[in-house]
């Protein structure tokens, strides 16, 4: 045996424990770089449960692109069976192999473009819950039904007590609401999903008497389509006064009717939207307009002197029907988006004006009531095709065709009837069987434009085509008369926009639209065919239009606290008129205005500045300008009427401009206060070339809005809110002879709101509203001050 | 002014301030309830997530936007994010994505509820507020009912790129006036915008004007000199301007277009 000496003993050992220390290193190392370069997290070392563990996990970051109601990638996570299918990206998870199955590699982001939740959409995985579902996977994919069914309806009954102090009717005119007690339902919201993926939904409002019903509801069945369906009512309402005459001390006078309108309409439609098929939509709509409305043609009124005035108001009673048919297709296919909406519209109306005519000072009924039937139908079919396709990243291009055709009738019948006698009215004079016609061809060429991060542009090219026809061979006041006009019309309209921002913290824009028209139109009236009467004219115009409108502007930010807005606005429209036939046989002055006129133009321009200040969180103000001038200029050609020779040439026919001032104030000082206000003033005024001072005024005058809003949360459960709303108008007008017809107001609305939160689910509102308006031309007459309360109760199950 | 005034007013003033900070503090700061005011377009607990997670659903709606007016103001940056593009209209849209989308679910829809508009549209709020405007305050119409705010022209029903036809969305509703007759209004062919102001006026019909001057900025016309009397077209009307505007004296009542009458008085 040999001997060890100590030195070479302490050799041996050292060099052994070294090689043996070198070893455990480097198998450590191994170790530690093995599992630095594995780049998942290890399954989670226990059996997993799939309602507490993975479904959480699954609601939160899967089931918004993979659940029931949505497929992204023809791939769900909803059951055992879809989540081992193949999606579009082939198998997603291999059974006890969580390694190698993408999903995890999707959701640990190991594949660059496929990271799941998408970035963007949601925040990323933990390694926690990255282990969870390796585990899951390793231990077979266990799975449980996971329940679809929710329901929730939320509804709130309203009573209301609203009492006028004054004219009832103007109340209700401005503000769309009957007076006296009513009640309902606010609105009422109602959401349910069952087994299988079938979802219902629905809201509406219901204010009787009335004021309001309104329902819509859906039925919806995933993967295979869904049924709608809607029913609204509205009423309208107008005060029956007229007009008041402060110089002859006339009026106003008033219709002893409540005048309103019902707005109806009850609609339905099916579609069917399988992922593999266009999508298809079928409707229908019935739309109806029933009731009377206050008309601006008022009748003559006579005071004791017989100085008259027209101030007496006229109604129209309204009938409207109209019958719609949709059927629209939608479809994908190689990166085109096609659409094709199709519309057929059936429409039938009969209306009648009734205007008191000769009222005397101190009758209580007109002379006699004129009266004007106006029955009309028509129907017009139309079809757009439209065609999107993204032919480059920074190109989306898209082109439509549009088609209309419409064809329809119309009579009208004159008379007038006593109106202490309504049943001896008849209609002596009457025009029957008059045919209209009109079709139209639009077609359109778009470009959008992204060349760089910082440059949008779009540029598009409209024509349109239109040729409208009107005809009748009918009876005029008794006499047999021929009538008709023909109107063609083509038109070629180009726009081109710029958005830039390239430019830090600034944004320059602009938009261009130019119009190119071309008109050819022939009218003629004869009556008895013999071309000799008063009425008889013929016309025959071509007319050329050249419009432009440009607006560009700017969004300039230097500061932080700061922005600013300038933009400006230029507009023209141009017609020139080649009358090739303006004839009449009538004694002079004769017919026909239009062939007077042989050039039309309007050129306009508005200018703004918006100025924003933020020097806190808590407060924003901006304080605005914006001014607006237009000019109205025509040409007339030489006239002679009775032996006079009226000169030809230009007029300023009309100048209009207008300024107005703005200034807003955002104040939110703490979490539980917000307050905003903004006030305005706007002076406006338009002179005609007639300025004629004993019948017509410039019309001139200032305008002063108001409007506050003020929220304070009490405590978590009780919310109070105030708003005060205000305008006064000052266009009133002084003229000796003419009847003035100026507006000069003031409008007060006050609203105070307590809002208690009782539960989770009730909810408890109370309101109280002042209303005041003054309206110093009418004498007083259409002056109300009203009182309104609303209590509003929330229910919600769930 | 006395530096004693001047020192009590300024104390004054000091101490208002003073005890609106400390109502504030004692109001929000105070309590150890978290409650805060959340009008919208805001969405309780949501935040902010860009253009491009709307654009994975909504794909032709942000394709086209782009070309919105309203894109005027949008600067895809995060100093911007949420002031402007689809979530300063909708609201931030975390919370609506992690639901998978939906109508209403976590997010605003200005279709159903113009307050959103209304927030930057303050001069069409004031016109709302008139004595004669369309119900949008009153909740029986909404914006959308005539303008597309995604597209490129504001004025047409939804859809992308191309253009609005003439009064298209007045017709929508208002088929008598818009509907063909024989003697057509010109003024219509450069719309129903040329003599009303849709949003509200202070005048009845929401006429821009309500007297003549409506009319005669293009029906004026050179009259002879010493005539004492007032033409338009080939008739004399100094007697009939005085008894109202053109439609009001009872003449020219058809003012949208006529079926028999070329001067539209029936």
């Amino acid at each position: 045996m040999t001997a060890i000496t100590p030195k070479k003993s302490l050799s041996y050992i050292s060099g052994t424990c070294i090689r043996f220390f070198l070893l455990v290193a480097v198998a450590t190392n191994l170790v530690i770089l093995q599992g630095e370069n594995d780049p998942l997290p290890p399954p989670t070392p226990r059996n997993v449960d799939f309602n507490a563990d993975i479904l959480p996990i699954l609601r939160e970051s899967c089931f918004q692109c993979h659940g029931q109601e949505n497929i992204e990638g023809d791939y769900r996570l909803t059951s055992r069976t879809e989540a081992l299918k193949e999606g579009d990206y082939g198998s997603n998870i291999e059974i006890g192999n969580s390694a190698e199955s993408t999903l995890i590699q999707f959701v640990a982001h190991l594949e660059e473009d496929y990271e799941m939740p998408p970035i963007g959409k949601g925040d990323k995985l933990t390694n926690e819950e990255i282990g969870l579902l390796r585990a899951w996977i390793d231990q077979g994919l266990p799975f449980e039904d996971i329940s679809e069914e929710s329901f929730y309806f939320k509804v709130a009954p309203q009573l209301r007590f609203i009492a006028v102090d004054g004219n009832k009717n103007a109340f209700r005119e401005h503000y769309w609401m009957r007076d006296g007690v009513n009640g309902g339902v606010q609105n009422f919201e109602w959401k349910q999903t069952l087994e299988g993926g079938t979802s219902f939904s629905g809201d509406g409002r219901i204010t009787a008497p009335n004021d309001r019903y309104s329902v819509e509801a859906e039925i919806q069945k995933r993967d295979l389509g869904f049924f709608r369906f809607g029913l609204d009512q509205a009423r309208t309402y107008d005060d029956p006064h007229g007009g008041y005459s402060p110089s002859f001390n006339l009026g106003p006078y008033a219709l002893n009717r409540d005048l309103h309108l019902d707005l109806s309409n009850v609609w339905f439609e099916f579609g069917l939207n399988r992922p593999d098929l266009p999508s298809l939509t079928v409707g229908y709509e019935y739309r109806s307009r029933n009731g009377s409305k206050s008309m601006l043609q008022w009748g003559p009124a006579f005071d004791a002197a017989f100085n008259g005035r027209s101030i007496f108001p006229a109604w129209k009673r309204i009938d409207q029907e109209t019958h719609i048919i949709t059927l629209d297709l939608e479809h994908e296919w190689n990166g085109f988006r096609i659409q094709d909406d199709f519309r057929g519209e059936f429409y039938s109306q009969t209306h009648t004006l009734e205007t008191g005519d000769f009222i005397s000072d101190g009758d209580p009924l007109p002379g006699f009531v004129s009266t004007q039937e106006d029955d009309y139908d028509h129907f017009q079919g139309s079809n757009a095709l439209t065609v999107e396709k993204k032919l480059k990243p920074w190109w989306l291009a898209s082109g439509g065709y549009y088609y209309s055709h419409l064809d329809g009738d119309a009579n009208l019948a004159l008379g007038n009837f006593d109106p202490s006698n309504p049943a001896g009215a008849g209609m002596p004079f009457s025009t029957r069987g008059i045919q209209l016609s009109s079709e139209s061809h639009i077609m359109n060429l778009n470009s959008l434009l992204e060349p760089s991060h910082h440059t949008t542009g779009y540029a598009g090219i409209q024509t349109e085509w239109t040729r409208r026809k009107g005809t009748g061979d009918t009876t005029f006041f008794g006499t047999p008369t021929t009538l008709g006009s023909n109107v063609d019309r083509f038109q070629i309209e180009e726009n081109f926009g710029l958005r830039h921002t390239g430019i830090a913290n600034t944004i320059l824009y602009t938009d261009v639209r130019i119009q190119q028209e071309s008109i050819g139109q022939t009218e003629n009236l004869l009556l008895d065919d013999s071309f000799d009467s008063r009425e008889d004219f013929m016309r025959d115009t071509d007319a050329k239009g050249r419009h432009a409108n440009v607006e560009l502007g700017t969004t300039f930010s230097p500061f932080y606290q700061w922005s600013f807005n300038p933009t400006y606005g230029y507009r023209r429209r141009h017609h020139d008129f080649n009358n090739l036939l303006d004839t009449d046989r009538g004694p002079q002055p004769g017919n026909g205005f239009p062939a007077a006129i042989l050039e039309r133009s309007t050129e306009g321009q508005n200018w703004g500045l918006k100025t924003t200040w933020k020097p806190v969180r808590w407060l924003k103000t901006s304080l605005a300008y914006e001014g607006e001038q237009s000019d109205y200029r025509t040409t007339a050609g030489t006239l002679n009427l009775n032996g006079v020779t009226y000169p030809a040439g230009s007029l300023l026919a009309g100048n209009f401009d207008s300024h107005t001032y703005r200034f807003t104030t955002t104040l939110t000082p703490a979490v539980r206060w917000f307050w905003m206000g903004s006030a305005s003033y706007t002076d406006s005024r338009i002179v005609s070339g007639i300025n004629d001072n004993n019948t017509i005024a410039p019309y001139a005058g200032d305008l002063y809005t108001l409007f506050s809003s003020w929220t304070f949360l009490y405590d978590e459960s009780t919310r109070l809110m105030a708003n005060y709303t205000f305008s006064h108008a000052d266009y009133g007008q002084s003229l000796p002879l003419g009847l003035p017809m100026g507006s000069e107001f003031s409008q007060h609305a006050w609203q105070f709101e307590v809002h208690k939160q009782l539960s989770e689910r009730d909810s408890l509102g109370f309101q109280y509203a002042y209303y005041r308006y003054r309206d110093d031309l009418s004498n007083g007459y259409l002056d109300y001050d009203a009182h309104g309360i609303f209590i509003t109760w929330t229910k919600v199950f769930q | 002014m006395s530096q004693k005034k001047l020192h009590s007013i300024c104390g004054g003033l000091i101490t208002a301030v003073a005890a609106f900070w400390i109502s504030l503090g004692s109001t929000s700061c105070g309590t150890t309830t978290k409650v805060a005011i959340v009008r919208p377009p805001e969405i309780e607990g949501a935040s902010f997530a860009g253009n491009d997670a709307c654009s994975d659903c909504h794909t032709p709606i942000v394709d086209v936007f782009p070309s919105s007016p309203h894109a005027r103001f949008h600067m895809d940056d995060q100093r911007s994010i949420g002031s402007s593009g689809c979530e300063s209209c909708h609201g931030p849209g975390s919370l609506h994505i992690k639901a998978g989308g939906g109508k209403g679910i976590f997010i605003h829809n200005p279709g159903d509820d113009s307050a959103s508009c209304m927030e930057c549209h303050q001069e069409i709020h004031a016109k709302f507020s008139l004595p004669n405007h369309h119900p949008v305050l009153e909740d029986l119409m909404n914006c959308v009912d005539c303008h597309d705010p995604h597209g490129r022209d504001m004025n047409k029903p939804q859809g992308g790129l191309a253009f609005a036809r003439l009064n298209q969305s007045c017709a929508e509703c208002h088929q008598e006036q818009a509907r063909t007759f024989v003697f057509e209004h010109e003024a219509m062919r450069e719309g129903c915008t040329e003599c009303h102001d849709p949003h509200g006026s202070v005048n009845s019909k929401m006429l821009i004007q309500r007297d003549s001057n409506l009319c005669l900025k293009c029906h004026s016309q050179i009259q002879f000199p010493g005539s004492g009397d007032i033409f338009i077209g080939k008739a004399p009307h100094s007697f009939s301007m005085q008894a109202g505007s053109c439609w009001t004296a009872g003449c020219h009542t058809q003012v949208h277009g006529s079926m028999v009458d070329p001067k539209m008085r029936f």
